[in-house]
């Protein structure tokens, strides 16, 4: 039963992925709904997702680029307005594998975990992954830092797939961190605020056209920025957490 | 180490203080604060190390090497001006387009309304 599913899809200037990432999706999914929030893209993005003419896909215009952050809250948002039981957020680009939704979902309908994350350096399959040296120095930074404010060690701070259940999601579309790079500040705000935070192991695709937004001239702003985010994420006071039960 | 060192140094760790509690209670964004923190290490570094401050003043030709101080802290906050004028003129940007689109959404709404029977 994946009908109480919503998949959240955060698009911007993705006209050469989008149209593929979402038949894919529904072609494995056909009962779930897609949540395509299109974040001011200047390409035909929107046009290529209007042209599906599918009821399961629902898209959601932003007026500008307004960021990512937005995007995903939009979709939380919406999904949280229509009901829905589980949250997932998918990237655009194909890099997330639509056969691993599943995965994500399992321990959530076990009722082990509020939050699952998929990553691309647990158990075997981390051999797989290759990038540059700088960019496996950040991930190694984030895990340290992770297990240094929160006491458990994310392997992948900045992974995107992820998926939240109902109390997950209430609290995302509430206190979703709503600017550029949020997953590492939005791991220590869900830990920080009690909720159960598990991280499967995912394959994930290496991009396919497009190009990743976090370039070398960005790294300083974005390990600066993000490492003060994780910092005041972990010792904010605790917001109305997850009720222990 | 001077009276305008001690000042500066005790100035800036208070601002730095300040800056942090303003993220820290959320009514300053982390992305906004970054400059604010990088002019105030700048002061705090400076007002530390008399030496380079000496070497700043010959090389500027400053005869008073604490003025040094005073340069660099106007230089920062012009930065500061200058990045907040940038971030307030797309903000306008973006305001008139939210308005333009909620314009168009209540003349739909009442599209809508006439056409039920």
């Amino acid at each position: 039963m994946m009908t109480d599913v919503f998949v959240i899809v955060p698009c911007f200037n993705e006209e050469a992925n989008i149209r593929r990432t979402l038949v894919n999706l529904l072609k494995i999914h056909p009962d779930i709904t897609v949540v395509a929030v299109n974040d001011g893209s200047s390409d035909g993005t929107a046009d290529e997702i209007s042209a599906l003419r599918d009821e399961r896909v629902i898209l959601l215009e932003l007026p500008f680029n307004a960021g990512i952050g937005t995007a995903v809250e939009t979709g939380l948002l919406y999904a949280l307005r229509h009901h829905a039981g589980y949250a997932i957020k998918f990237d655009s680009d194909g890099q997330h594998l639509a056969e691993e939704i599943d995965l994500l979902l399992e321990p959530l309908r076990g009722g082990n975990a509020d939050l699952v994350v998929g990553s691309r350096f647990l158990g075997e399959i981390a051999g797989g992954f290759r990038s540059t040296f700088l960019r496996r120095l950040g991930i190694r930074f984030f895990q340290w830092l992770s297990w240094g404010l929160t006491g458990k060690a994310m392997t992948d701070s900045t992974s995107g797939f992820r998926a939240y259940n109902r109390e997950a999601l209430v609290f995302a579309a509430k206190y979703y961190p709503a600017f550029d790079y949020p997953e590492p500040e939005e791991n220590i705000l869900f830990l920080r605020n009690r909720f159960r935070v598990q991280e499967v192991p995912c394959k994930m695709n290496i991009r396919q056209g497009g190009r990743s937004s976090i370039r070398l001239l960005k790294a300083v702003y974005y390990m600066v920025k993000v490492t003060l985010s994780m910092i005041m994420a972990a010792v904010r006071p605790v917001k109305q957490g997850r009720k222990t039960s | 180490m001077t009276p305008i060192q001690w000042l500066s140094l005790t100035g800036s760790l208070c601002f730095l203080l300040l800056v942090m509690f303003a993220i820290y209670r959320g009514y300053l964004r982390e992305g906004y604060a970054l400059l604010w923190i990088a002019v105030t290490c700048g002061m705090i570094v400076l007002a530390l190390t008399p030496r380079v401050l000496d070497w700043i003043a010959r090389q500027v030709g400053v005869y008073t090497p604490p003025f040094v101080l005073v340069l660099f802290m106007l230089g920062g906050m012009l930065l500061v001006l200058f990045q907040q004028s940038v971030v307030i003129s797309r903000h306008n940007e973006k305001i008139k387009r939210l308005a333009e689109e909620l314009a168009l959404l209540k003349a739909e709404g009442k599209d809508v309304d006439h056409a039920r029977p």
